[in-house]
């Protein structure tokens, strides 16, 4: 058993260097290296990294597509806010607008009212005058001819008149 | 990967089914048997010889593995890039994209920063290559061209030179090796700093050259040798050879279990220290 190991380095061991070998390991390396990355590496990690790429602008365009959406949700929630405060305004002019339009109705009426009470005063007025105006003529010649007839005999004309002036003159004045 | 045939020859050598005292002769016979298998397990094997500049370039086991692991890398690479639809991997696709990512992500990102992109392609050649090497040596009737030092010194030369053009490519030749020696280090200390600073240089791949061999090795002695237990015990007595042969599966089977797992450590860990190494020099101001 002892002799396994030194036999074994005796009989031309493993630890022995061939540098014709190392050399042929060298050359053949660098060759298959070479060739290898020809062939093999440069377009398998050019497909490797254009599909990472791919995915990257993938990602990059989902987030900004995201993004945009997000911009117009916030955009039209804006719109629907502003279209909210713009009815609400409209509703509250419309409102302030109807409520000036009644109060000038009604102002507009009570002062045609007011207007035409005033016309029907002074018409009234015009007519009592004239009325007066002209009961009082009316009861001058009653008066006169009522007054001739009793006084035929013993007044004369004269007399007869200074009585019917002083009648009507004492008569009560007319009102207005 | 067991050569099966020599195996079968030490259980059957004869000297084993005969008496207690020629036994115990026979074991000792079987000692060297079993030596042999073992350092023909993970010994490299000359075919043939060829001499260039004095070194024998003839063809060997470990080179001839060692193209088929490059070769398999290359076929599983170009097979994963072929399983891509619309940037899209499947099956084996997908394995290879995943590891792919993590070598880019987790160990040339985080260990170079963000000029380790251009190592990436070398760093992933690394990692694959020892992965495939190491799972390929699994394989029954193969061998692990990573378990072969020669191999190792050869892989840990080109990570040398990668981690020192990562200095010079990015500070020039000279301040590549200025940069070694702290800033603000007290005169009468250079004497000190510039051997260790250059020690430090040659045994960080030389770490890297025996991790990933002792590694290699270790795993293929343990299987062999639990195995090779069958035939010792039954040198001693032939019961004894039958009742190890469960005894030697099961352990068999739980180290190549972990030699999986192994092969992707070691990957992984040649990986990562070759960046880590080549972000100490792109960034030396640490």
């Amino acid at each position: 058993m002892v002799s396994l190991l030194p036999a074994a380095l005796a009989a031309g061991g493993f630890t022995d260097l061939e540098l014709g070998l190392t050399l042929w390991t060298v050359v053949l390396f660098a060759i298959f290296a070479f060739v290898l990355t020809k062939l093999g590496w440069k377009p398998l990690l050019a497909m490797i990294e254009e599909r990472e790429k791919g995915i990257h602008d993938a990602v990059g365009s989902a987030q900004k597509a995201n993004e945009e959406a997000q911009r117009l949700l916030a955009q039209h929630q804006e719109l629907i806010r502003e279209a909210g405060r713009q009815r609400e305004e409209i509703v509250k002019r419309a409102l302030a607008d109807a409520e000036t339009v009644k109060t000038d109705l009604i102002a507009q009426a009570r002062a045609e009212s007011d207007r035409m009470v005033q016309k029907a005063k002074e018409q009234i007025e015009r007519e009592k005058k004239l009325a007066i105006q002209e009961l009082r003529s009316s009861v001058a010649d009653l008066a006169v001819e009522a007054a001739s007839k009793i006084v035929q005999s013993s007044l004369t004309p004269e007399a007869q008149k200074k009585l019917v002036h002083d009648f009507i003159d004492n008569l009560p004045q007319a009102r207005g | 990967m067991i050569p099966w045939v020599l195996l079968a020859q030490a259980v059957h050598e004869p000297g084993a089914h005969e008496g207690a005292e020629k036994a115990v002769e026979g074991a000792a016979e079987h000692h060297e048997g079993i030596a042999e298998i073992l350092m023909h397990h993970v010994v490299n094997e000359h075919y043939g010889d060829l001499y260039l500049f004095g070194l024998n370039v003839g063809p060997s086991k470990h080179l001839l593995w060692f193209a088929i692991a490059a070769a398999l890398v290359l076929v599983v690479v170009r097979l994963a890039i072929r399983s891509y639809r619309n940037h899209v991997p499947s099956g084996l696709g997908t394995a290879v994209e995943t590891l792919v990512v993590y070598v880019r992500d987790e160990i040339a990102e985080k260990n170079i920063g963000h000029d380790g992109r251009k190592y990436v392609p070398l760093l992933l050649s690394f990692f694959f290559f020892i992965l495939v090497a190491a799972l390929l040596g699994l394989t029954p009737f193969s061998s692990t061209a990573t378990g072969n030092l020669s191999v190792t010194l050869g892989l840990a030369f080109v990570s040398f030179l990668a981690m020192q053009w990562a200095g010079i490519s990015k500070y020039g030749f000279v301040h590549h090796f200025q940069n070694m020696i702290p800033p603000g280090l007290p005169l009468w200390l250079l004497p000190i700093m510039i051997p260790v600073e250059l020690l430090a240089m040659f045994t960080r791949p030389f770490a890297l050259m025996i991790r990933l061999f002792a590694n290699m090795l270790a795993g293929h002695m343990v299987i062999a040798s639990l195995l090779l237990l069958i035939p010792l015990m039954a040198s001693i007595n032939f019961a004894f050879g039958v009742g190890m042969v469960p005894i030697s599966l099961v352990l068999a089977l739980f180290i190549m279990m972990l030699e999986i797992l192994v092969a992707f450590i070691q990957a992984y860990i040649f990986t990562l220290l070759t960046s880590i190494f080549i972000g100490m020099n792109a960034h030396p101001a640490h």
